[in-house]
């Protein structure tokens, strides 16, 4: 590897356009061979753990940068370019939702999409006022152009203060966020009630948006760390990494997978303590066959292994340990999602499902790669006008800087 | 009493002690004072700074070891008192669950260990901080009731192999960023 490729992050980069391009392309070629052997059904459940997947991801990119111009903390500063790089593929979330959309005119997504099955049951007749295409399509879309203008607003107010320096802008952002992100908790909880709490029309859990919400934001926090302190051998962000921000934003990773522990556990423990006919499903079925063990993983994986790791200072420190945990939280969250999004359509882990988990797979891949795409082709913009680190906000370089000096003094 | 008094007064210096107006300044005065020779040196600021455990080179693990531990004790404790009273002690059917309902037991088993791991880590820290402590020579220092304000400390004792009294004091008083220096009675 030569020297410039040691320095500048673009190489990597565009690695990660690549192997996002190729991952479409399987994953497309996936679907497809489904899509013509006429399995509808099954295509619309695989695109459904895809889209949820990275449709979160994209939803925890638009909580951080509404946290961040709210807030204007340090921490969320280093990792601000990667958020607002995820929330360039709402645009594409809103393509795969017209496929979700799809899936539910045509009746073979959603049960209630079908009035032959609310007919039958008066709980979900009660239901029918929200759980209905109208109310799906139309609030799906003012969800979207929220997002999209929102982000697209704050993100170019933070581009155009990077050349003009003016102070006003950033002023603005910060009272322009903090209602937009009040909107945006809301907005989301109503999308993730219809898009994915409705699979199951009987079953309801009223943190579940929440769950969303602090998964998502997680996950863009470890996205980050990954991005920021895996190329910490690259310009900017070898002027960034201090021990005191890898001991901040370890926090926050550790915070939200606390918080993403409660959230998870109280959910479980009230629906099993209220031990009702129409709540209690969603966790057998999620407990029958190979999937309790899958579950178990998960405590351990999604909770104890990072907790206990990011616990202590020395991890959060040491910048080749802390970019590892944060890529196993990455891992862990996509075997989560799984054990949480496919039970929705296929109880047990049963020998002639194995095609269909394959096919989740293919789903999870064909946007996943676009979505990759997406993200490293705007990383590389920003690398090419150099502003990775907001370049009207030098807080953290000014604290690298302070530190490096300090040591050189004493 | 000892007889020792007698022959040899006992020398009234504690240390000595530099005064800053900013967190920044204490932080590379401890690491500069480590890079001269100093070893027994304490900061005093009104909040936790950052790298301040490293620039004195603190490396006690004592305190969060016996947080944890308490903790650790704490949800065994919660866990086995609730298989006690619900399984052994006083079996009760509720809702046909099974006598082990461990779900259940989870709220409680964690309080216990937040309970516990605080108090191990309050008492814990009383006692390696040898409190409680009715006098201590720090509060000498002439305007030393700004520590909890907006003032930062560094102290180096006499204790200190390398201290001595006037170059101590000229090498504190040739830091960054510092407002005053004086020595310190016991």
């Amino acid at each position: 590897m030569s020297v410039m490729n040691q320095t500048s992050p673009i190489p990597t980069f565009k690695r990660a356009q690549n192997v996002g391009g190729i991952l479409f392309l399987l994953g497309v070629i996936g679907l497809g061979i489904a899509l013509i052997s006429g399995d509808t059904k099954a295509f619309f459940a695989s695109f459904t753990f895809g889209f949820v997947f990275w449709m979160t991801l994209t939803l925890g990119c638009c909580t951080l940068v509404y946290l961040h111009h709210s807030i204007r903390a340090t921490w969320s500063l280093s990792i601000l370019r990667i958020a607002e790089a995820g929330t360039k593929a709402l645009p594409l979330m809103l393509v795969c939702w017209l496929v979700m959309a799809v899936g539910m005119l045509s009746r073979q997504l959603y049960m209630w999409s079908n009035p032959a099955n609310m007919a039958g049951s008066e709980v979900l007749q009660r239901k029918t006022w929200f759980l209905n295409p109208t109310t799906y399509i139309v609030l799906s879309l003012i969800c979207f152009a929220f997002w999209i203008l929102t982000t697209w607003r704050l993100n170019e107010s933070s581009r155009l203060q990077d050349e003009t320096r003016d102070q006003r802008l950033s002023e603005n952002r910060a009272s322009f966020a903090p209602p937009a992100g009040v909107i945006h908790v809301v907005l989301l909880t109503f999308a993730i009630t219809l898009w994915v709490m409705s699979l199951d029309p009987y079953w309801v859990s009223t943190i579940y948006g929440v769950w969303f919400m602090i998964y998502g934001l997680r996950l863009v926090i470890a996205l980050g760390i990954a991005v920021v302190w895996g190329l910490r051998n690259t310009r900017p962000f070898n002027e960034l990494i201090t021990k005191k921000l890898g001991a901040d934003v370890g926090n926050m990773l550790l915070g939200l997978t606390m918080f993403w522990a409660y959230v998870t556990v109280s959910q479980f423990l009230i629906i099993w303590s209220a031990n009702l006919p129409e709540e209690i499903p969603f966790y057998i079925n999620r407990f029958t066959g190979p999937m309790v063990y899958l579950g178990g993983f998960l405590v351990i994986a999604q909770f104890f292994a990072p907790f206990l790791c990011l616990i202590g200072m020395r991890n959060k420190r040491a910048p080749h340990i802390f970019w590892r945990i944060a890529v196993w939280i990455i891992i862990a969250s996509i075997i989560d999602m799984f054990w949480q999004i496919t039970p929705f359509f296929k109880v047990g882990f049963l020998s002639e499902n194995l095609l269909w988990y394959a096919l989740d797979f293919a789903a999870f891949a064909a946007i996943g790669g676009a979505w990759v795409w997406v993200f490293a082709s705007d990383l590389i913009k920003t690398a090419q006008r150099n502003a990775l680190i907001p370049l009207h906000d030098t807080r953290l370089v000014d604290s690298f800087r302070e530190v490096a000096e300090g040591h050189a003094h004493a | 009493m000892s007889s020792h008094h007698n022959h040899e007064p006992v020398d009234p210096t504690f240390g000595t002690v530099a005064e800053f107006d900013d967190p920044d300044a204490l932080l590379s005065a401890a690491h500069r004072a480590h890079e001269a020779g100093f070893r027994h040196v304490e900061a005093y600021s009104p909040f936790p700074i950052h790298g301040m455990d490293e620039a004195l080179k603190f490396d006690d693990a004592r305190l969060p070891w016996a947080t944890f531990l308490g903790g650790l004790g704490g949800c065994a404790i919660g866990f086995l008192g609730l298989y006690y009273t619900n399984v052994v002690d006083y079996p009760w059917n509720v809702g046909g669950r099974p006598l082990f309902s461990w779900p259940q037991f989870l709220p409680i088993t964690y309080e216990c260990t937040i309970l516990f791991a605080a108090l191990s880590a309050f008492f814990f820290q009383f006692a390696l901080n040898g409190l409680p402590k009715p006098y201590h020579s720090i509060f000498n220092t002439p305007n030393f009731a700004r520590a909890t304000q907006d003032r930062f400390f560094l102290l180096i004792e006499k204790t200190d192999p390398q201290y001595d009294s006037s170059e101590t004091a000229s090498f504190l008083s040739g830091l960054r960023g510092v407002i005053n220096v004086s020595e310190v009675e016991k």
